[in-house]
């Protein structure tokens, strides 16, 4: 601690004085360091409230400070830069960077979604143990190419800069048994593209992706270096330190830095901006201690898309942010940057109670009947949070609701919204080509219960991948493999949702379609029903198409099968597995396949103002046989062509029991007449009581006059 | 977890409820002993019921027991009252409040205290008959008009939770009357006196 290391320097200073006493001040300097060793950490911290200024030397990888002048000076190391100040590795395990930990998951979060176009591949893969989402292991992704894949939505760290850490294998124990023991030696996992990593360089946690202020970090820039896979030049391009030349990516293989020849291929080169240098070489960090919520949005935003799609401008923001608060009031986080997520039931890793921090405990009192609390209720009200009224909304809602089910995310309409998120669609890199319908297909906001049987609502997507069926298991095959059988089963170039969507149909099929007159006529001159009828018919005869060329396509990946392999190949997509029928003529679709089924996560944000909440103008706005929430559809979508996709209505997700649902239903039909008939009914019993207990009263009152008269 | 979330089993409500029943199980218990040996005057002769007293009476206690079980079923074992069970406690609740009013007329007169119900005639009810049954028609009221106030966007939770605990205790009160009633009654037509 600082405390303890300025006890020492003060002693040192009063030395000169009392130099007879050397020997003595020696020992207890001697003692004294020791003591102070123990309890000091090397870190430095200001304790003002006031942001300190960061003008400080930068660093590179090996420790050493940045000369802007040397030609050939390496990347900033963002870890070396801030590490001499701050304790890097208690950072280094924060909720942002350890998903490859073995450390308690908490709740399902949005998983990294694998996009590969070319094969219409959406998966969901995850290092935490997410039901529904497969381990990069198990697509062939080593830990290279999972940070070359969505490094460009990490914030460094974790799988960017360690090993992944597997359970030493003794003989004859399996690795998983070993798993469960506590005990376990854990040896790094030998990367297959350990080479690789010695050119990127490692991934480090880029301190000011977060902390950086509205326009001194480019997210965008940093996207681009890690496409390039030059990892340990992104912070330095991203926060405009300087321009980086050459790329990882394109370095030959077995390409040695050591040997490399001057005009032939070199590792990237930094130009420092000396501009960006003060004259001693410290560099302004222009930062602040709690980011923005400009840097949570790089990772964190999300867009409704596709026809119905509100425009931006129409839409408002969270009403938090809008009421001037920021992310980090809420997910917050100490040294040891374990950001509190901010769901129910939350166990932070520190220890310390964050419940406070969740919807209810800013906004509910709560009651704890824990011994710890002594019984006694805990109030809200942090940040100044309203209390709610629910006037009329009886109790049990809000035990069977969570507080987003009502107040967060888009309304609810007739069908769960199609929806895109910064990390699954590379938000932040601009781009010309961005559609609706690009992968992955994801739909939101579809009623679910969570782990506590609390109806939440969640965002959904159905994973599509080409695989190997084997009993109920499907292995995934990796993208690059798959392609090479359907670039020509399929024949897809580029995007295989929409080439596999493209048809054109031959005149007969026009005729068959429109009949002899008008199927002979240009399209150009079709009436709009006519024009209607065709596009229908094409619907048919894409999906008729996909499926006789997709006999093709698994009898291909079949051929690549390994010997003995009794595998079957699949395709998966928008809920339905494909395979071959027993004699390999047809396509055989299977609906209710467990490795089809979508994978979903509860989400929050953006909170809408109390008074836009649903069910605020009436019970029926749920409890009513055509509302959104229990009616509204949810339709499996993804890169298949399918004229029957599989909807559901939403309350088949949270409230199977159809009949009860209908008989809620009918008595929410008679409510309002329910109503005004009790209160009728009890109002003529009251005034019967009244009436009875008026006369009761006159008979008591009068006995009494009259034995007070016979006295 | 809320405030709004109640403790199940015999913790808060459930032990009152239990207790209380088990008391009014030992008095009926002692009651009807002392009934056996002649000690206790009853009616005597056993009330003229028509065909429509009957079927109100006894739909009525019907309404009652399903609320009752329901209910009581749920601060027993769940803490919730969710599910089948409300929805045949909102059955049993909707025939109860439409029932109420009339056995409130069929023996209102004739559960006055002191009064037979028409002069000269031997009375209908004894004097724990007619206390029973104004406590389950007070009580009945409370019970009614709890939930009902709880309809209207009034009160908020804080006073949803209140109209709750008063519509428990009412309601229990209701269970109470109504079994002690149902006794007496059914006493008086054993012709025990």
């Amino acid at each position: 601690m600082l405390k303890s290391g300025n006890h020492t320097k003060s002693r040192i200073g009063s030395m000169g004085k009392k130099a007879h006493l050397w020997p003595v001040w020696g020992l207890a300097l001697l003692f004294g360091s020791t003591q102070s060793g123990v309890a000091q950490e090397n870190y430095k911290e200001t304790r003002s409230r006031s942001m300190y200024t960061h003008i400080i030397p930068i660093y590179d990888a090996n420790g050493t400070q940045i000369d802007p002048d040397d030609p050939n000076a390496p990347p900033y190391s963002p870890a070396h830069t801030c590490m001499k100040c701050h304790d890097y590795k208690e950072i280094a395990h924060g909720y942002h960077f350890n998903a490859a930990d073995a450390i308690e998951n908490g709740r399902t979060g949005e998983p990294w979604i694998l996009v590969d176009p070319q094969t219409g591949t959406q998966l969901p893969i995850s290092y935490r143990d997410r039901p529904g989402t497969f381990k990069p292991s198990d697509i062939g992704l080593s830990r290279f190419r999972f940070v070359y894949q969505f490094g460009r939505h990490m914030p460094g760290g974790g799988v960017g800069e360690n090993p992944l850490m597997e359970p030493k294998a003794d003989e004859g124990e399996a690795v998983d048994e070993q798993a469960d023991s506590a005990d376990v030696e854990l040896v790094p996992v030998v990367d297959e593209d350990e080479a690789i990593w010695a050119l990127s360089g490692k991934l480090e946690i880029d301190c000011m992706l977060c902390h950086g202020m509205d326009s001194s970090y480019s997210h965008e820039k940093w996207i681009k270096e890690i496409d390039k896979q030059n990892f340990a030049w992104a912070s330095t391009v991203a926060m405009g330190l300087g321009t980086v030349s050459g790329e990882v990516k394109s370095l030959p293989s077995g390409f040695n830095p050591a040997e490399a020849k001057e005009n032939g291929p070199q590792l990237p080169k930094v130009k420092y901006d000396k501009k960006k240098f003060k004259e001693d070489g410290s560099v302004f960090f222009d930062l602040r201690l709690t980011p923005e919520n400009n840097s949570c949005y790089a990772c964190h935003s999300t867009r409704i898309v596709g026809e119905d799609a509100p425009e931006k401008w129409m839409l408002e923001e969270d009403v938090h942010l809008k009421s001037g608060l920021t992310c980090v009031d809420c997910h917050r986080n100490g040294l040891d940057h374990h950001t509190v997520r901010g769901f129910e039931g939350e166990i932070h890793p520190s220890g310390e109670r964050v419940d406070q921090l969740s919807c209810r405990g800013c906004h509910m009192d709560q009651a704890h009947s824990d011994s710890h609390h002594m019984g006694h209720d805990e109030f809200g009200g942090n940040l100044g949070a309203p209390k709610p009224l629910h006037k009329g909304l009886p109790t049990v809602h809000l035990e069977k609701l969570s507080c987003t089910a009502c107040h967060s995310g888009p309304l609810p309409g007739e069908a769960a919204m199609s929806l895109q998120t910064a990390m699954a669609h590379n938000f932040g890199l601009a781009s010309q080509t961005r559609t609706s319908e690009e992968l992955p297909r994801i739909k939101a906001p579809v009623f679910m219960r969570d782990d506590n049987d609390v109806i939440t609502p969640y965002r959904m997507m159905w994973p599509s991948f080409w695989g190997w069926l084997d009993g109920e298991e499907v292995t995934p095959i990796q993208p690059a493999d798959a392609y090479k059988v359907l670039r020509r089963a399929l024949r897809i170039r580029k995007d295989f949702q929409s080439e596999v969507a493209n048809i054109t149909l031959t005149k007969d099929q026009r005729i068959e379609a429109l009949g002899e007159e008008a199927g002979a006529k240009p399209v150009s001159e079709l009436t709009e029903d006519e024009q209607a009828t065709l596009t229908a018919y094409e619907e048919v005869k894409v999906v008729e198409v996909f499926r006789e060329k997709l006999v093709e396509a698994l009898k291909g990946i079949g051929d690549t099968a390994e010997d003995g392999s009794t595998a079957q190949p699949v395709f998966i997509s928008s809920g339905k597995l494909y395979r071959l029928d027993e004699a390999k003529e047809k396509v055989e679709v299977v609906t209710e396949h467990p490795a089809a089924a979508p994978v979903s996560w509860p989400f929050a944000h953006d909170v809408r103002p109390a008074r836009k909440a649903l069910g605020i103008g009436n019970c029926y706005e749920c409890h009513a046989a055509d509302s959104p929430m229990f009616h509204g559809t949810v339709t499996a979508v993804g890169p298949a062509p399918d004229k029957e996709p599989i909807t559901v209505s939403m309350h088949t997700l949270f409230f199977p029991d159809t009949l009860r649902m209908r008989v809620w239903e009918m008595f929410f039909k008679l409510r309002d007449a329910f109503k005004i008939a009790a209160f009728a009914a009890t109002g003529f019993l009251s005034l019967i009581l009244l009436m009875y207990l008026m006369s009761g009263l006159n008979r008591l009152l009068n006995g009494s006059r009259r034995d007070q008269d016979l006295d | 977890m809320l405030a709004t979330t109640h403790a199940t089993g015999l913790q808060g409500f459930g032990w009152k409820m239990i207790a209380s029943l088990i008391l009014l199980l030992l008095f009926i218990g002692w009651h009807y002993f002392q009934a056996v040996r002649g000690r206790e005057p009853f009616m005597k002769t056993r009330p003229g019921w028509g065909f429509f007293v009957k079927i109100f009476y006894f739909v009525a206690v019907a309404a009652i027991a399903a609320c009752a079980v329901t209910s009581f079923g749920a601060v027993l074992f769940s803490g919730k009252l969710l599910g089948w069970a409300l929805v045949f406690h909102m059955m049993g609740a909707g025939t109860f409040v439409f029932l109420l009013p009339i056995l409130a007329l069929m023996w209102g007169r004739s559960s006055r205290f002191g009064q037979a119900y028409r002069p000269g005639r031997q009375e209908r009810f004894n004097g724990l008959a007619k206390l029973a049954f104004w406590i389950m028609l007070f009580a009945g009221v409370i019970t009614i008009y709890s939930p009902l106030i709880s309809m209207l966007p009034i009160f908020g939770t804080e006073g949803l939770e209140i109209l709750l605990d008063i519509h428990r205790y009412s309601g229990l009160a209701v269970v109470l009357a109504a079994i002690l009633h149902g006794y007496v009654v059914w006493l008086g037509r054993q012709g025990q006196a």
